[in-house]
Parts: structure tokens; sequence; C-alpha cells
């Protein structure tokens, strides 16, 4: 686990946060303690140099005291020596007793001489007294056993004409004793050293000498000028090996260096390591006026025993505090962080939709502060926005309902039950529109007045709401102004002009207007702008149409007035140009071609529609429709009912004429046996009619001919008046307003209403330069 | 088509018999003339026994209305025939006139 992962490990900002302070703490404590640590060793060890040195000093005192008590004893008795050596054996073997009883440190004393010193006294003459524990015996010292003269002790000091202290040796005499020995030299007058006077000292003081008890392990030794031990705490060695035989012995090779400093007589302390003892230090120092050499030797964890007591303490107090401080940082953070746990509560709230989730209270003025205040701007702003949002969506949901309800009026618009007209046998109609959007802008309307279909089909520029109202518009102003206007150039101006007013917004419609008359099969038609209607007979062929401007564009523009005549038994397709222009997913049109190959099927007025349907759906395939697909079929067919009688009234045009007229009606009523009213009705009609003609075709005071022709297929009576008048169409009068006051009615304009009223239709013609109306009844026959 | 006038202290008795056609209208307007022109009085109409009227004869009624209005007068159209009836609904005369 990488160190990153543990820093991770706690989920809470309170462990981590505590981890990492509590490690920063604890790295700085390392290195304060590693710190406090060297100066605290060098400080132990400096402490013990001095307390070695103070140890080594004070047992370099006592020795030098001891050696001093010695050789003061000894030089003290020297002028009695000189006195009384010509009395050898009375004085100078009181002198040796009185060296050792005045002094307890020496146990023995000599006065050694040169050979034949006293002729009589032979080769070694040697008064010596010893100490035996109680009392001080005296014996002549040399033999021929112990022949003296090239003793060290008497050797060395005759050499070097000066005091001596031998090296420490075993005395076997008097019991296993380390002995050392004091040697003056006694100089003749001419310089000639001719005795030596000594005294033994017991070195076993020594063994004690430096108190070391305040280590338990530690040990001194000291050495000889030779290296030999005078003192160790093992006593075999002492005075029968040196420093160095004995470290090779024991593999301590530490300590022949050590050795070689201590007989140099250097001063100094040594970390060495020790087979059997481990690592340890020794200080070790000289005495110069024996040419020996001390050594303290002690175990270095002695030394720092404390100081690691208090190292373990220290360390316990450094995790007891770092333990507390992560318990402190965590009772902080959490403390400090608790708004944080209700602010968490809050988002919650928020998130499950409650924008008021209460706020922790926060008295502090840190970063809390400031994240309450930015948490209670984003709730007001939350529900600020939450409010439009609903606001914008329900006027979203309110502009698709009103794009429905737009499209249900479009639609409502259209002409939409099919067949349209089922009891006529002269007309088949099929119409549909297929909008690209929810609205769409094509329209096609047609209604049949007097005798006439009047029809159009138009594309309203662009799509959508906007091209859907000007549509609207488009069909509102076409019902309208067809009503009473029978020419499609009239009603395409009147339309046009009522389009430029006002068009700020610049569509334009292309529009196709007919007007069928369906007695004669003649056709009046205007094109503004519109693809050329085809007419299917025979064979296809268009309808000569050279589109004029679309309307919208310009007011008072030209229109052509057209005029043909449609064979019964032709279809009329009219269609805008979401049929030719339909783009498949390749972006390819259906085209004019496919569309003349599936006319080449023919059919009646439906299936020509719903085939042509099924053939764009099928091209099309998957890609959107882009344009309003409408289409428009008029099947004009023959009327091939017989008449069953037709007679003729050929009347002036004069008011007298009216009772012929009378007349005639009622005789062709009993030809039929029509009842009395409605032979009322019927002669009321025809009379209007006619008086309509005498009192306006022909000027004042000239005389005209009225033709009145009666005729009946057995389901209508028609009959047709002729005159050769001015040019009069009755039928485009204005309706009269029947709900009008007695004061308001005007008194004339009755005529023609009743035609109308009283009839099933009325048809005018202007043919050859005559007026033709033709009203007709249907015949009730009971 | 006959016409008879019959000229009380306040009222006018008119009863038409026949047919009230575009021919006759002009001699029955010439005849009643005189008694309406100046809306002075109340008239009645007698239609019982009138069969037929053209529109030239329902302009006659409509001129005669106009002027009693005017004048505070009453016109009263008593006992109609069917047909005659039939003519004044087509026409909305029906709501104009007070009939009997």
């Amino acid at each position: 686990m990488s160190i990153r992962k543990i820093f991770q490990l706690g989920d809470s900002l309170s462990v981590r946060l505590s981890l990492w302070v509590t490690s920063a703490v604890a790295v700085i404590l390392l290195i304060s303690v590693a710190a406090t640590n060297y100066f605290v060793t060098e400080s132990i060890l400096s402490e013990e140099r001095l307390k070695a040195n103070g140890t080594l000093s004070a047992a370099e005192q006592r020795i030098n005291a001891m050696l001093s008590n010695v050789e003061t004893a000894v030089q003290n008795h020297l002028d009695q020596i000189m006195e009384n050596l010509d009395q050898p054996h009375e004085k100078l073997y009181d002198i040796t007793r009185r060296i050792v009883r005045n002094n307890p440190s020496i146990v023995g004393s000599a006065i050694a001489f040169e050979p034949n010193y006293y002729p009589d006294q032979g080769l070694w003459f040697s008064p010596y007294s010893y100490s035996d524990g109680d009392s001080i015996l005296s014996k002549q010292l040399g033999t021929p056993e112990y022949e003296y003269h090239d003793m060290e002790w008497y050797a060395k000091p005759k050499e070097l004409k000066h005091d001596y202290w031998s090296d420490p040796y075993h005395d076997t005499g008097g019991g296993e004793k380390t002995m050392t020995t004091y040697s003056y030299p006694l100089q003749d007058e001419a310089g000639n050293v001719f005795a030596v006077v000594t005294a033994d000292v017991s070195l076993d003081w020594l063994g004690n000498l430096m108190d070391v008890r305040y280590y338990q392990n530690a040990y001194s030794f000291i050495l000889g000028r030779s290296g030999t031990f005078i003192t160790h705490p093992v006593p075999s060695v002492i005075l029968n090996k040196t420093i160095f035989s004995y470290a090779e012995e024991v593999g301590y090779d530490d300590m022949i260096a050590v050795g070689h400093e201590m007989l140099g007589g250097q001063r100094n302390m040594k970390s060495v390591t020790s087979p059997t003892y481990g690592k340890s230090f020794i200080f070790y120092g000289p005495f110069p006026h024996t040419g020996w050499s001390m050594a303290l030797v002690c175990q270095s964890n002695e030394f720092f025993k404390e100081a690691h007591r208090t190292g373990l303490i220290v360390a316990a107090l450094i995790i007891l505090m770092l333990v507390l401080l992560i318990v402190i940082i965590q009772q902080a953070v959490h403390r400090l962080t608790r708004p944080l746990a209700t602010f968490t509560k809050a988002v919650d709230e928020v998130a499950q939709g409650n924008l008021q989730a209460p706020l922790p209270d926060i008295h502090t003025k840190d970063e809390m502060q400031r994240l309450h205040h930015s948490f209670s701007i984003m709730q007001e702003s939350l529900a600020l926005q939450m409010e439009e949002l609903k606001q914008a969506n329900e006027s979203k949901g309110r502009i698709e309902g009103e794009l429905k309800v737009a499209r249900d009026i479009q639609m409502s618009m259209l002409p939409k039950v099919y067949p349209p007209y089922p009891e006529r046998k002269d007309i088949e109609i099929y119409g549909q529109l297929v909008p690209a959007k929810a609205v769409g802008g094509d329209l096609y309307d047609f209604f049949i007045r007097d005798e006439k279909l009047f029809f159009c089909i138009g594309d309203v520029s662009g799509k959508g709401v906007p091209a859907a109202l000007v549509m609207a518009m488009v069909r509102s102003l076409f019902r309208t102004v067809a009503r009473h206007e029978s020419n499609p150039v009239k009603i395409i101006k009147s339309i046009n002009n009522s389009m430029c007013e006002g068009n700020e917004s610049n569509m334009f419609v292309t529009l196709f207007i007919g007007a069928l008359d369906l007695p004669t099969g003649k056709l009046r038609y205007c094109n503004a702008g519109h693809d050329k209607p085809l007419l299917l007979g025979s064979d296809i062929t268009e309808l000569p149409a050279d589109p004029d401007l679309p309307i919208g564009v310009f007011a008072e523009s030209d229109y052509v007035a057209r005029e043909s005549s449609i064979q019964a038994g032709t279809l009329m397709f009219l269609y805008t140009d979401g049929l030719t222009e339909a783009k498949n997913s390749k972006r390819e049109q259906f085209g004019e071609q496919r569309m003349w190959s599936e006319l080449q099927k023919g059919g009646e007025s439906k299936f020509v529609i719903e085939n042509m349907t099924e053939a764009v759906r099928q091209f099309v395939g998957e890609a959107p429709q882009s344009d309003d697909l409408t289409m428009l079929t008029i099947h004009y067919l023959s009327d091939t009912t017989d008449d069953v009688f037709d007679i003729h009234l050929s009347i002036k045009n004069n008011t007298h004429e009216i009772n012929r007229l009378g007349d005639f009606v009622k005789e062709v009523s009993n030809k039929i046996n029509l009842d009395p009213d409605t032979t009322m009705n019927v002669r009321l009609a025809v009379e209007e009619a006619v008086v309509n003609v005498i009192n306006y075709a022909y000027p004042p005071g000239e005389e005209g001919e009225i033709s009145v022709e009666a005729k009946s297929d057995g389901q209508y009576l028609s009959f047709t008046i002729i005159d050769a008048g001015f040019p009069f169409d009755p039928t485009a009068s204005a309706d009269v307003d029947t709900t009008l006051s007695a004061e308001d009615r005007p008194i004339g304009g009755l005529g023609i209403f009743l035609v109308r009223e009283l009839m099933d239709t009325i048809h005018y013609e202007r043919t050859d330069g005559k007026n033709v109306l033709t009203i007709k009844k249907k015949i009730d026959k009971k | 088509m006959k016409t008879k006038i019959e000229e009380l202290e306040n009222e006018v008795i008119v009863t038409l018999e026949g047919e009230l056609d575009s021919d006759a209208s002009k001699e029955v307007d010439d005849m009643l003339k005189p008694y309406y022109i100046n809306g002075d009085k109340n008239i009645t109409v007698d239609c019982e026994k009138l069969v037929y009227i053209a529109s030239s004869g329902l302009r006659i009624m409509l001129t005669i209305l106009k002027k009693t209005k005017a004048t505070g007068k009453k016109m009263v159209l008593r006992h109609p025939s069917e047909n005659v009836k039939n003519i004044f609904k087509v026409t909305g005369f029906i709501n104009l006139f007070n009939i009997e």
C-alpha cells in the first residue's frame, strides 16, 4: 500500500487532516530526537571523560603520595646510614628495622652493598629487615642463591646513579604478593655507587585504588613499563601477561593499539569492542613518576543507560502526544465542520426537490459563513430558475396545444366530406392535403354556386403558422369573393388587392382559380403563378395556363382570363409543387416524369390521388416530408338523362305579358302533376326572373324578345330564360338581409332573392351574345 | 284581380282578391296610394282571398307599412292564405307585419 493510499484511507476530512498533521509533527520530533540524542551522547561522553580523568588523577595522586612517603622514609634514613657505615652490623640492621617499623606500607628494607665493600663481610653484605605480619625480622639478603648485584632493583639505580622504582614483581618469599621496590643509590665522594638502599612496597592496595563502583561492569587495570599487567580484575594475568599477549590471546584487537598508546605515555579515550565485554570505552593516562599507565574500561551502554531510559520515556511521551494530537485534531475538525453535515443534509434535500431545506446557523465569520451565503443564493436562484422553467414548460405546452388547435382549424377549412356532392351525376371531386409541419401553407377549396363549380388550389410561400394564417386568409377571401363573383380573373384580382394591403411580411401565394360551368363544361380560369393543372382524358395534356404573377406581389397586377371547354369524362388533376419536389433520402425529387407515369394508370378521382400518395410515400421512404403535399381531382361527367318534355314560350318585354307567363307555368305544372303550392312558388320564381329581364335587359321603350323554355328530365323542372339585352348576371346580385327592420328594409331587390329561395338551382351564362338564365326545381314525385 | 276599399272613420280596410302579379300590382298601387300616401290612417289589408303575390305586391305592402309606421298609425294584414304567408316567411316580412 502506497503512502498516498494510506493518506486517502480516511474518508473523513478529520481523519485525513489529523494523519497529515501528526505525520508532520512526528517527522519534526524525530529530527529533534535524533539531534538531541547526538548532543546528549556527546555531552555524556565528555562528562565521562572528565569523570574518568578525575578517577585517574585521584589514583595517580594516591599512588604518588604513597610512593613519596616511601621515598621520603628512605631518604630520611640516608644520613644515619652514611654516619653509621663504620658499624655495619650494629647500626645498619637497626636502620632497616626502623624503616620497616616506622612505615607500615614498607614491608621490607635492605641496604645492599657492592661486593667486598666490607672485605670482612664477603661479596653480598646486605642487611635486610622485613615484616612478618606481627614482628620484624632481619637477615642477610644476599646469598650465593640470591646474587642481587645483577638484579634490576640494584643494577638499574647503580647505572642511573638515581633513585629508581623497580617493575612490580611477584614476591614468592613471604606469600603471593605483588611488590615493587624503591632503590636509592649511595655514592661516595667520587660519585661511585657503593650501596643501594631499598624499600619493598606491597602493591596489593593498587587493585582497590581506583573506585569505579559507580559503574556496574567497569574495571581498571595498570600496566607496568613493559606492558605487563600490574593490576587487573583477572588475577592470573597480573605480572604474567602483557597487554599485548593478553589481547592476542583473547582476540581483543582494539586493545593492542590502546596498549601502544598507553606505553607511549598518552592520555586518551577510545571506543573499543571487547570479545567478552562488548562495546566499551577505555580511558587511560600515564603515571610519569613510575612509568606506569593506568586505564578504566566501561561498557558503553552503562554510560547511556540513563540516557536510554530518558529516551524511552521521551519516546513514550511523544507517542502519547501524537495520539493526543490526532484526537484533538479530529475533535477540532469535527467541531469546525459540523455545519458541513447540515449542508450535506440540505443538499440531499435540495436534490430531492425541497428547495427550502433549512441551512445550519453559522455564527462564525469564516469560510462556513461564505458557504452559507453562497448556498442560500444557490437555493434562491434554483427556486427562481425552477419557476421560470415551469413557466417556460407551461407556455411551451400551451403553444403545442395551440398549434394542434391551429391544425384542427386549418384542416376544418378544407372540404372533408367525400364525395362532396353524392346526388350529382355530373361531377366527382376528391382532395387531399398532407401538411409538412403541424400546420401548412397549402390550400384547396371548391364549392358549387348557381351550377358553377368554383375551385382553387394554392401554395403559400413558407410553412408553419405564418403560412397557415395566410392560407386561411386566402381561402376566406376566395369563398367571400366567389360568392358573388363568377369571373376567376376578378376573384384573383380582388384577393390580390386584399393580400397586397399591408403585406409587410412579403408573403405570396401561387393560386389557381377555376370556375367550371357544369351544364356546359365551359371552364373559366386564371393562374397566379401556380403549376398548370393536367387534363386526363383519352390522353394526358396540360391545361394551357402560363402562370401570371403570384398574388401578394404587386397590387393591380394584370391577370389573363382564360377559357377552355372541358369534355365530359375528363379528369382534372391539380397539385402543388410538394408533389413534384418531394425528396427521398438521396435528395432526389419525385419529379414530373414519375407523376405523369402514375397518372397513366387513370382511374376515378379518389383512386388517382390515393395511388399518387402511395407512389410518393414509396419514393420518399424514410426521408422527412419537406413540403405540404396537396392534390385535387375534378372528374367532369356527362349528364345523360333525357328530357321528358321541352316546351317553349316567347314573350315581349312588357309586364302585360306576365299573364301569359303564368298560364305557361300552369300548363307545364299540369304536365307533371305539380302540387298547387309548388306550382305557385315556381310561377313566382319564373315571373320574378322574367320581370327582371323586362325591367333591365333592354333600354326603356325598346322592344325585345324574351324566350322561356321549360324542360324536365323527370327529376328536375327547369326554366331557361333567354334574352338578347345587356349582359347582366342576376346571380351576382347581393343577398337580401331579411333580418332588417321595416324602416331599414329597401323596397327593391326582392326579385332575384325570391328566385334563389324558391328554386333549387340558378345558373347564368352569357352565350352567343345572349343572357341565358336557367333555374331548376327538384320535382317531388308523389 | 279585384280590389275593394272601405273607408271608415279612423281606418281603411282594403280587400284583395285573386292574383297580385307584376302586371296587376301597378293598378293596385295606384288605387291604394291616396289612402296610404299621407300615412294618416290605420290600414287593414284583408288577404283572405289573395292567392298569389309577386315581389311587386310585396313592395306595395312594405311601402304602406313604412308610411303608417312613420306617423304612428297601424297596418294589419288579415287572414293571409298559406301560400302568401309562406312568401312572407321567405322574405322575412312575417316579422315586420302585424298579421291577424
